[in-house]
């Protein structure tokens, strides 16, 4: 369904681009759910953005092609895009509490997604004076909010984004991401900024709108545990990179990249008892000066002469693609 | 505290001086790059000292004394102007005195009202500020309700209501305008005092024995003090204005060459000597202005909370 | 509740309108200079027993307490006591002048507020362009600019050069115009008077410019810096991500919320506007409130000029409050 192919996309600063996306090409099928997993300032995020076609100024896609069930997205003049915006492909931020408009009641910020993607057609000469049109459109916001799991959708309807809790809030950011129905949901760490046990709550209600409506969700996080339990595949990225993309259970139990090893030795687990964590030394690159050959190549526990050759990436196993000298 | 600092108990004093007047140097070395760096500061300085400058040597400056002329210049017209003599540059006001020169006086008195309106203003509102949003109480109470009560007045409404019963002249002028002006300043040091004293550093200084006000003036006043400093700047241009605008009114300073009086006395005449009234009111709004920028620019540079754009 | 929360807010004015009485009374008492003495000038020779039936007339021969006693037992009830040299109610002489200055002060505003609210949006969308330096340049010599001074100049250009707009008043000299409201833009549309209705625009225009040019530049900077404040939230991006168009963006979601500081600021600009009122009005000839009170202060009129601070005093106060509950309005954070 969302085809990604060789897109780099740079943020073209005063003195040296800042390369925030590089050659990075994946692959979405209906209905699943792909992690994409790494350290804060890997382009991650910048990666949704750039789907969205939102990426801030003075970011520039600089190659590549995004096709969603074919079509080059990036070629779409704006009013096209924003037809796909909301409606084709839908996003959830990071930070529920600053993401809802504060001056707006959340049932109406729902309601104007419905509105402007015309999800319910009017039959009045003068469209925004449909009453009618008005009152099945808050039908349809209530059964979303019912869906996502907002108690006393009546009233909560028409209370503030300040009166509803964090959790509450990305509930109502799911239904108002979910209620064109989209084919693609680009969720940006959805549940950073929750407690833990309502992480687990939203988490579970992304799964189920996968299963139940076929949505495919590509979920960006730090947190490779995360990624684990819930996606069907994982991309590991790395300065800008895909590092190592495969299912799940390959990569999580068989890493073929140093980063990916080193990633899951710092998390802790619970099964294992004393378990020394390895922290990977060092910190993320500077996308503006990135070193020759393999980004992580000053920080690898494996480097060698050769990581300072470009590093293209392979498929080792069916489905299973690393980017590391080690395989070249 | 052993091995901390090895200071000789007797060294121990000037040490601590020596320390103090180093980072003192520091801090101005850094302030002076970073207004440097900051052309609208910069520029608002520099335009601030010519005028200071002009005010100190307005003698030896300006060819005529200000209330020097003859009725053969009345009305005169400026140099580049038909009927203009070089010896007056922007030609001759209602009575004949040389416009420039008075302009140049004039410069004495709008930085005067200014640095005196801004300087007590500025004292009485960090003296009532410090001491109410520190003890709080029956003081504070009757202060801010007080400050409250005046800023129910417009400002120009006030000091008109007070010139007009005072009379005019420079003392008068000085007591209507400090008479409200404080507040303001009351209110941004009672308001910092307040929340810069929950902060870790006093509770440290209170720990280490310091005296109640030896905290305030040593620990606190420092960190509130370029907040203070940029409001002054920017309410010096303001008083600058109210003092121009009550001599316009003829409640100002009226003996003296003042530019609001003087572009009162040009309104009179300006179907035939527009200058009268244009040339001192441009020089006002260069003042005003350079004063802004310069403020704008300590905004900047000294206290980047207080920002208003970026 | 919001009606309580209102009400609670009328209650707290009223010691503060009382405070202003009583400064503005004992002001005009303590003041050197003899009411009487100025009544008595033009009318040449006057005996004792006429300036005495005047003190008496006027209460002056009364103790100061007592003098104020009326004052504000007459306030309580609506009276604000006879004006001294127009032998005439103060309450009527206000009624009177009172359009006029409303109508300047409303025309002053809404020309600010249309002027200013464009130049703030584009320049915060279109940051560092050159109309956003140049409209942040001009609003900085406006915030700068001594208003009596731009009254002038103006004059100059366009009424005395240019010959573009009357120099003085409200309406041209001898024009016929039947006074029902006395906004006389209004009464010229009522009454389908097009003459005048030219006349008293173009004599409304340059007060108008003059008092609103300051209003405007701060309005304009604190749109402009709002506006970048909030542009920069995540909620401006999610509805970016619903797929709304940028003007939609820019006008229903960013704006809205940058509305909220800009009311308390156009609340503060009230009190200025007040101030510049007096001033731009004495420069223009205006016969309003503002020139009534230079007036009445410079001939010791004292329950004129009483009457007059009062009014500004309570305009103020009730702007105020009209900023606060506006504020409650567009700040669902707020509940008064």
């Amino acid at each position: 369904m969302l085809e990604i192919e060789n897109l780099s996309m740079y943020y073209d600063t005063a003195k040296k681009p800042v390369k925030a996306i590089q050659n990075v090409s994946l692959k979405l099928d209906q209905g699943e759910i792909l992690g994409l997993v790494g350290e804060s300032g890997c382009g991650k995020s910048a990666m949704l953005l750039t789907i969205m076609r939102l990426i801030p100024y003075p970011g520039k896609i600089k190659y590549g092609q995004i096709k969603l069930d074919g079509e080059n997205i990036l070629t779409k003049p704006g009013r096209e895009m924003r037809r796909l915006r909301g409606q084709k492909i839908s996003m959830i931020f990071q930070d529920p509490m600053t993401t809802l408009n504060p001056v707006f009641k959340v049932g109406e910020q729902v309601r104007e997604s419905l509105r402007i993607h015309e999800m319910v057609a009017s039959n009045s000469s003068i469209p925004f004076l449909d009453g009618a049109r008005k009152r099945k459109e808050m039908e349809m916001v209530l059964k979303l909010m019912q869906e996502v799991g907002i108690p006393s959708e009546e009233s909560r309807y028409h209370e503030f984004p300040h009166q509803y809790s964090g959790g509450m809030q990305q509930r109502a950011l799911i239904a108002l991401a979910l209620s064109c129905r989209p084919d693609l949901l680009l969720a940006d760490e959805p549940t950073t900024a929750l407690d833990v046990t309502i992480q687990a709550q939203i988490m579970a209600l992304l799964k189920q709108i996968n299963q139940e409506r076929g949505t495919g969700i590509i979920l960006v996080t730090h947190d490779l545990a995360l990624a684990a339990e819930f996606c069907h595949r994982i991309a590991v990225m790395y300065a800008g990179e895909i590092v190592e993309m495969g299912k799940t259970q390959d990569v999580i139990e068989n890493p073929q990249h140093p980063y990916t090893d080193g990633l899951l030795h710092s998390i802790p687990k619970i099964t294992t008892q004393k378990q020394k964590l390895l922290p990977i030394m060092g910190t993320v690159p500077d996308l503006a000066d990135l070193p020759e050959g393999c980004s992580f190549y000053p920080r690898c526990s494996q480097a060698h002469d050769k990581c300072l050759c470009a590093v293209d990436i392979v498929e080792l196993l069916e489905g299973h693609q690393v980017r590391c000298a080690i395989y070249q | 505290m052993k091995g901390a600092l090895q200071i000789e108990p007797r060294n121990r004093h000037s040490y601590y001086l020596m320390l103090r007047l180093k980072l003192w140097w520091n801090a101005w070395k850094e302030f002076g790059s970073k207004l440097v760096r900051h052309p609208t500061a910069l520029f608002g300085a520099v335009v601030i000292m010519i005028f200071i400058l002009m005010a100190i040597f307005a003698p030896y400056l300006a060819p005529y004394g200000p209330d020097e002329g003859t009725l053969d210049n009345r009305l005169l017209a400026p140099a580049w102007m038909e009927g203009g003599t070089s010896a007056h540059i922007f030609g001759g006001d209602e009575l004949g005195r040389d416009l420039l020169s008075r302009i140049i006086y004039g410069i004495r008195i709008s930085l005067l009202v200014g640095f005196v309106t801004v300087g007590i203003s500025v004292t009485l509102g960090i003296l009532f500020g410090v001491i109410a949003g520190y003890y709080r109480g029956w003081f504070d109470n009757i202060v801010s309700r007080f400050g409250d009560l005046l800023l129910a007045f417009p400002f120009l409404i006030f000091a008109i209501g007070m010139m007009a019963a005072t009379g005019p002249g420079f003392g008068n002028l000085v007591f209507a305008l400090t008479f409200k002006g404080w507040v303001e300043f009351f209110r941004l040091v009672r308001g910092e005092m307040l929340s810069e004293k929950t902060k870790e550093y006093v509770e440290a200084a209170k720990i280490t024995g310091q005296r109640n006000f030896a905290i305030m003036v040593s620990e606190v006043l420092p960190n509130i003090i370029h907040s203070v400093i940029v409001l002054a700047t920017l309410r010096m241009g303001f008083m600058i204005i109210m003092e121009a605008s009550l001599s316009y009114l003829g409640l100002g300073i009226q003996d003296q060459a003042a530019w609001g009086s003087m572009i009162k006395a040009g309104k009179d005449y300006m179907m035939n000597a527009w200058w009268i009234s244009t040339f001192p009111g441009l020089f006002l709004l260069t003042l005003v202005l350079a004063i802004n920028m310069l403020g704008e620019g300590l905004r900047d540079i000294l206290d980047p909370r207080l920002r208003t754009d970026q | 509740m919001r009606f309580v929360k209102i009400l609670e807010r009328v209650l707290i004015a009223i010691p503060i309108m009382l405070g202003v009485a009583i400064i503005v009374f004992m002001f005009m008492r303590l003041t050197p200079g003899d009411p009487v003495d100025l009544m008595m000038g033009d009318s040449g020779s006057v005996t004792q027993e006429e300036e005495e039936a005047l003190r008496e007339e006027f209460n002056l021969d009364k103790p100061l307490y007592v003098q104020m006693g009326y004052f504000l037992s007459g306030m309580a009830r609506g009276d604000l006591g006879n004006s001294f040299t127009r032998r005439q109610p103060v309450a009527d002489i206000i009624w009177q002048t009172l359009p006029a200055t409303i109508e300047l002060a409303l025309a002053a505003t809404v020309l600010a507020l249309l002027i200013a609210m464009p130049i703030g949006i584009i320049s915060a969308v279109r940051q560092y362009s050159v109309l956003d330096r140049v409209a942040m340049g001009g609003s900085f010599l406006g915030i700068s600019m001594p208003n009596f001074w731009l009254g002038i100049v103006l004059i100059l250009i366009f009424a005395v050069k240019l010959k573009m707009f009357p120099v003085a008043g409200r309406i041209d000299y001898g024009m016929e115009l039947h006074y029902t409201t006395g906004f006389y833009v209004i009464d010229s549309i009522l009454t389908g008077n097009w003459p005048a209705f030219v006349s008293s625009v173009k004599h409304l225009f340059l007060p108008a410019v003059t008092l609103g040019a300051a209003m405007a530049a701060i309005v304009a900077r604190v749109i402009r810096s709002s506006m970048l404040e909030v542009l920069r939230q995540d909620y401006v991006i999610l509805a970016r991500a619903k797929g709304l168009n940028e003007f939609r963006v820019v006008v229903k979601h960013a704006l809205r919320n940058a509305l909220i500081p800009t009311v308390t600021v156009v609340g503060i600009q009230i009190g200025v506007l007040l101030g510049g009122n007096m001033i731009v009005e004495t420069v223009f000839g205006w016969p309003g409130l503002g020139r009534l009170a230079v007036d009445a202060i410079f001939s010791r009129d004292y329950p004129l000029v009483q009457g007059v601070v009062m009014i500004y005093a309570l305009t103020y106060v009730i702007a105020n409050l009209v900023v606060d509950v506006l504020y409650t309005y567009i700040n669902p954070k707020i509940s008064l």
